[in-house]
This record gives structure tokens, sequence and C-alpha cells, in this order.
């Protein structure tokens, strides 16, 4: 009898899941990272804006948030003709501030403190969790219906929004 | 005897310690002088310390050397906070609800000297000697609200106690500012970017909107030059006569 309920049960659960009508809506997608690479901060070439985020001046030089990956350099000493002359990759980026040739960012919850010597960007400090309510990326930052994450993905580090199909989670 | 030698040691350890205070906050006006951030900052940095709003918590660290950078204190202040914006010896800081000011004459550990609620909103602040500026605003889900409003503040004194709405101007979807002298840059999204004229702080005149395909989100005004966050990227003015910027470059990527 008891299995009978359980058999039952589950033929409701599955029945509620089949939903064959394809519907498009806006909203929420994750946008997911990859865990490994997670703490890595490494200094590039230039990069085109994406989603372009806050900024820092601090003498010639301007600091800009790419948003959730990291920082772009521009060189302001000539405001008539600015020139972008690297990227900080830091995932997870959302704020900056500089002094003294250090720069102070997030890399996802934790305070990173970096310096740029030639070619290359150190970790001077990391102060973990600094940041705590940061990323809390479970939901997307407005209400409404969103695509539920899918953790084989990696992990969640930011939400873009576009058409997604039969979202299944909302909030 | 030996009593005054105590009370002459104390004198001494007095004195040693009001000047380090003074010392201290007057350094923090120098440095910010070679480094600016924009309104909409949930992190600053204001002489050795760096301040972290959390939504609920204000951080200071000590960053006097950055390979030892430590926490010093954290401490609670209010709901749904967003921005931390510096100013000499003060620390304003823009919540959903309302404005607070904290006293940074001990920068280890900022002080909540007055606040002024608001309606329900995004909010950004900036402030001068006397009076704070406050765009709110309604557009986004997550802060609701009806109101799409620059809000000035008399903050001279002791009004900073109990700040005092001296003007509200409304605009479409205020954002970002900064000001120089007496002119107040405000981002507008789409809307683009006011020019508002604020030498008289109870009548506020918008003398120019600089409107096109940009679309702005914050501003610092650096000097003579004023340098602009929008979506896709930067652009950058010359602030020279304030009251009319000059476009000078502009690098973004087209955005979607």
């Amino acid at each position: 009898m008891r299995n009978a309920i359980i058999a039952f049960a589950a033929i409701l659960f599955l029945a509620s899941c089949w939903n064959t009508k394809k519907e498009e809506v806006l909203g929420y997608a994750p946008i997911y990272g990859d865990s490994t690479r997670l703490k890595k901060i490494e200094l590039s070439t230039p990069k085109p804006y994406e989603t372009a985020g806050k900024i820092y001046v601090y003498g010639n030089t301007l600091y800009q948030v790419e948003t959730g990956k990291g920082i772009h350099i521009t060189d302001i000493s000539n405001p008539s003709a600015p020139v972008k002359t690297g990227f900080i990759s830091v995932m997870g980026a959302q704020e900056i501030a500089v002094k003294d040739n250090a720069i102070y960012t997030n890399n996802m919850k934790d305070l990173v403190i970096l310096k740029i010597s030639g070619n290359t960007v150190t970790l001077t400090k990391r102060l973990p969790g600094s940041f705590k309510n940061l990323f809390d990326h479970r939901r997307p930052p407005e209400r409404g219906r969103f695509e539920c994450p899918n953790p084989t993905k990696g992990i969640v580090i930011g939400w873009q929004k576009r058409t997604i199909i039969n979202p299944n989670c909302s909030y | 005897m030996k009593n005054i030698v105590t009370i002459i040691f104390l004198a001494f350890l007095g004195i040693f310690f009001t000047t380090c205070k003074k010392a201290s906050s007057g350094m923090g006006d120098a440095s910010n002088s070679s480094g600016a951030g924009g309104s909409t900052a949930m992190m600053t940095i204001s002489g050795n310390y760096l301040y972290i709003v959390n939504s609920y918590t204000l951080q200071t660290y000590d960053i006097s050397n950055p390979a030892t950078a430590v926490l010093l204190s954290e401490q609670n202040v209010g709901w749904n906070i967003e921005t931390i914006f510096p100013y000499r010896d003060k620390l304003f800081i823009g919540s959903q609800t309302g404005m607070y000011v904290f006293d940074n004459s001990n920068p280890k550990y900022p002080k909540l000297q007055g606040q002024a609620q608001h309606f329900r909103a995004c909010d950004p602040v900036v402030a001068d000697d006397d009076f704070a500026y406050v765009t709110l605003r309604n557009n986004n889900q997550r802060c609701g609200g009806t109101q799409n409003v620059l809000n000035i503040y008399d903050i001279k004194g002791v009004n900073v106690l109990n700040p005092k709405l001296v003007s509200s101007l409304n605009m479409p979807q205020p954002n970002g500012l900064g000001f120089k002298d007496n002119i107040l840059y405000v981002c507008m999204g789409d809307a683009g970017l006011n020019v508002v004229d604020i030498s008289d702080r109870t009548k506020p005149q918008v003398i120019k909107t600089i409107s096109g395909e940009e679309s702005f989100v914050d501003v610092i005004p650096f000097e003579d030059l004023l340098i602009t966050y929008i979506h896709g990227g930067l652009v950058l003015y010359d602030i020279s006569a304030p009251a009319n910027p000059v476009k000078l470059s502009k690098i973004a990527e087209p955005t979607l």
C-alpha cells in the first residue's frame, strides 16, 4: 500500500514536470564561472568593454571595472586621446579604489590588494569575505522568473538579462 | 611629589594624543586629492583607511601598509546601504531609505553624527562643507520607490545632526552625481547628463542637459576633467569652465 502511494506521488510529480509548451520570457539567466580560475589574477593587454562598471581615478590613470571580470587600465594623461594600457582579470570584480599604486578591488567576496610592476600583477594581500553581501548570487538582481542555476555548469558569478525558455525558478 | 610627576606625565600624554588626532585627519584630506571614486561606490579610501559598506554594516580597514592591511572595526548602520562617499573628516553613506553622515575625525572608528530619512529609492550621495546632494530614483525594481528627484540637504554646523532638506528638483532617473564649484553634474541614464547650477542651494537650476547616444551612470569631477562612466565605457569632458563641459574623448564599445 505504502509503495503504491509513493508510486502515485512520483507519477504526479513527473506529470507536473511535463511542460511541452515552449514559453519564451525576458528574465535572468545565470553567468557561470570556472571555479578553478576563481582566484587567478592576471595582467594582460587591453580588452574591449563588455559591461563597463565603476570608475576610480588616481593621478593620470583611470581604472574602470569590467563587471564580474576585472579592471581596465587607461592612461588619461592626454584626456583628448586616452589610451587603454592593460587589463587585470579578477573574477567577480565590482568595486575599485586606488592609493599609492596599490589597487583595491574584490575577487568575488574577498578584498584583494594588487600591485602592478612591469608586465605582472602581484597579490599583496587577500582579506577573505570582506564583501560578504556582494555575492549572494542565489537570486538575480530583480524579482521575477529566472533560469534555475545548474551546478554542473560551474558556479554562478552573475546574472544576465535575456530571453529565456521555460524558466522554472522565480521569487 | 610622585602625584605631580604622574599628572605631568598624563598631561603630556594628553597633548600627544590630541596632536596625533589632528595630524591624521589632515592627512586624509591630502591623500584624497590624488585619487577619487564615483558616487555609486561601495568602497572608498580616506587617508590610511579603507571603508566598505556591506548592505547593513560599515567596515574600517587600516591600509597604512597594504601588505598587513587589517579590519579594525565593523559597525551596524542601517538597512540596504548602497554607497559611501568621503569628504574631509566625514563619510556620507547612502541607503535605500536614507542618508547617514559619519564623523570621521577619528578615522579608525567613524561615528554616526546624523541622518536624514527619505522615501524608498536608490540614492547615491556626495557632499561639500555645508551641503549634501542626494539623488533618488525609482527605475530599479531592486530599490522600489516612486520618486525621481535631486535633494539638497543643509549639513552646516549642528544641522548635520539632523540634515534639513533645502530643495528638491525633479529629473528623470537621476543616478550618480558629482560637483565642481557651483556646478553639479547629475547622470540620468539614457536621459543624459544634467548640468545644474547650485549657486543658490535653495533654488538649483538645470542650465544644460547633455544627451545623445550615451547612457550616463556616474561621474568623477577631477580638477579640470569630468570623467563619466557610461554604459559601455567612458567619456571625458573638459570642465575648466564648469558650466560648460566640452567633450574631449570617448572610449566605449557598442552595447546591447
